[in-house]
């Protein structure tokens, strides 16, 4: 009778451990394969889109600057591709087509519109750009308004430090004196700094203001090579802040400085006074109308919203960063000011980060595909995240 | 009657028995299954994707004349070709690249490479890029880059 006993035990323990293998292991077996299944089909898909975005130069060939001043029509676009016209090389992208992918003043095209172009219909997508290192930084205009100091940290994106990368900056700055359009702008360039084991670098540059002037603006343009791979970043001192000036894009030949309702103080009246141009080899003066009499505002809600000109040649001359020094009343009401506008808005808006639908992944398998590429002279990180629309 | 008893436990005995044998079978056969069905995480498909990634960033820096400079130059910039591979390369990528010359002997004498040696030995998806410089400047004398790449 008890070894009946212990034989329906055992058999009770047996079955109990089919059904739980039965239940739980077999089917999580299953599931691990259908996940490699599903992320091995995402990545046949991804790589056929990274490819598509990467070589293709989409339909029409030009497309990031056919519309000129026009507001951009994405309808126009049959077929979408970033990569730069008539270049020869590969991984090579078109600044102007780019600019589209975030906001921009003059029109971007939408995420449902690229995904329908890219026939990615059923899936989800994230297209990030970003230089090939991370770099932060902060720009600060000392309390007695005679010096300007930045500190700089460089590293990769796991956060690993960069060290002896070689910095260079220059710093653009503005000062205003006692009377009311009395005002200037400078930029020096400082010597060229290396990151310390940690990859930070600091510098401070004393500035030669005239008696009863004073510094009302900074922005330091950071030119950081690890290995003369170089890339470009800039910082600003974050008030006032200078998208409440005006937004600038680069389409073509074509400067382009717009303002629109929804910035602070949209009716005042602005003034744009000087435009220089960086790129990794050159700075240059493309304007200058410092010299009163101003004449009518170049941008004014209801009377000038948009505000242009043409530079033939410019885009071969690849302007990574465009500085506008633009005479406002933004800042002290009553009271002209002076202020420095970092463009084209879409490169720098986010640091020198350009994400197409940001967000987080909403499925289960996803893949991640990553490219160097080079945009405007400089060498970015091109990644593609994709997963299964849920 | 203890007779009966005894045959009805033996019988007993050899369900268990039964039920176990058919147990192993039923996991040895899933795991036969898992071990030897080819599934998309294998390493001919993280190979791929890592010599794409390698052939990209060699061609990369070619494109913008720094290979053949790092290679070349006198005395060669070995630190320096290192530094732009891992800022070119993913962060869990680690690598290890030899140059060549036509002979066969390898020309770098100090180790071009990130991350731990063993990986590259223990890893079962290394993958291997091939890349050929043709000269520099006016010079014709060409080296073989093999550049082999895994992930951490």
């Amino acid at each position: 009778m008890t070894g009946e006993a212990y034989d329906h035990l055992a058999a009770v323990v047996v079955l109990c451990t089919i059904f739980v293998f039965a239940v739980f292991v077999v089917p999580s077996l299953a599931y691990v394969n259908l996940l490699y299944l599903e992320q091995q089909q995402l990545r046949n898909v991804a790589l056929s889109a990274i490819k598509t975005i990467l070589f293709d130069e989409g339909y029409p060939a030009n497309w990031g600057s056919m519309h000129g001043l026009s507001q951009f029509n994405q309808s126009d676009v049959k077929r979408f591709g970033l990569a730069l016209l008539s270049d020869p090389s590969l991984y090579v992208l078109d600044p102007a087509k780019v600019q589209r992918l975030a906001y921009n003043p003059m029109g971007n095209f939408s995420y449902s519109r690229v995904r329908e172009l890219l026939g990615l219909t059923g899936y989800d997508f994230t297209i990030v750009l970003r230089p090939q290192f991370s770099v932060d930084k902060d720009v600060t205009i000392s309390s007695d308004k005679k010096s300007i100091s930045f500190n700089v940290n460089v590293s990769r994106y796991d956060g690993q430090p960069v060290p002896n990368a070689i910095v260079y900056a220059t710093i653009i700055y503005t000062l205003k004196g006692n009377k009311p359009d009395e005002f200037d702008t400078k930029a020096i360039n400082m010597e060229k700094k290396y990151t310390d084991s940690l990859g930070r670098c600091k510098g401070t540059a004393t500035i030669p203001v005239p008696s009863g002037w004073e510094i009302r603006d900074a922005a330091v343009i950071f030119r950081v090579t690890v290995a003369d791979r170089a890339t470009i970043v800039v910082s600003k001192q974050s008030t006032p802040n200078p998208d409440d000036a005006a937004k600038v894009s680069l389409v073509g030949d074509y400067i382009i400085a717009r303002i629109d309702e929804s910035l602070p103080g949209s009716k005042d009246a602005r003034w744009i006074c000087s435009i220089m141009m960086y790129n990794f080899e050159t700075s240059i003066n493309l304007y200058n109308a410092t010299v009163p009499p101003w004449g009518d505002p170049d941008l004014q809600k209801g009377f000038r919203d948009i505000w242009s000109m043409i530079l033939p040649g410019l885009s071969y001359g690849e302007p990574a960063i465009l500085i506008f020094t633009i005479r406002t009343d933004i800042e002290d009401k009553g009271g002209r000011t002076i202020v420095l506008l970092i463009g084209p808005y879409t490169m720098w808006s986010q640091g020198g980060v350009i994400e197409f639908n940001p967000g987080a992944v909403t499925s289960g398998a996803s893949v991640s595909l990553q490219r160097d590429v080079i945009i405007a002279g400089m060498a970015y990180i091109a990644e593609l995240r994709l997963w299964k629309t849920k | 009657m203890w007779k009966s008893k005894s045959v009805k436990g033996s019988r007993g005995q050899m369900r268990v028995v039964e039920a176990i044998m058919a147990s192993l079978i039923v996991v040895s056969a899933v795991v036969f299954l898992y071990i030897f069905t080819a599934t998309p995480s294998s390493s001919t498909y993280e190979t791929g994707e890592l010599e794409k990634i390698g052939h990209n960033v060699l061609h990369d820096i070619d494109e913008q004349r720094l290979l053949a400079r790092y290679i070349y130059n006198s005395p060669p910039e070995w630190a320096n070709l290192t530094a732009a591979l891992m800022v070119s390369l993913p962060t869990d990528v680690y690598f290890n690249l030899t140059v060549y010359d036509l002979n066969g002997n390898a020309k770098n004498n100090v180790m071009v490479s990130y991350g731990s040696q063993q990986i590259f030995t223990t890893s079962k998806a290394v993958a291997s890029v091939t890349y050929i410089v043709p000269g520099y400047k006016t010079i014709y004398d060409p080296r073989i880059v093999v550049l082999q790449l895994v992930r951490g």
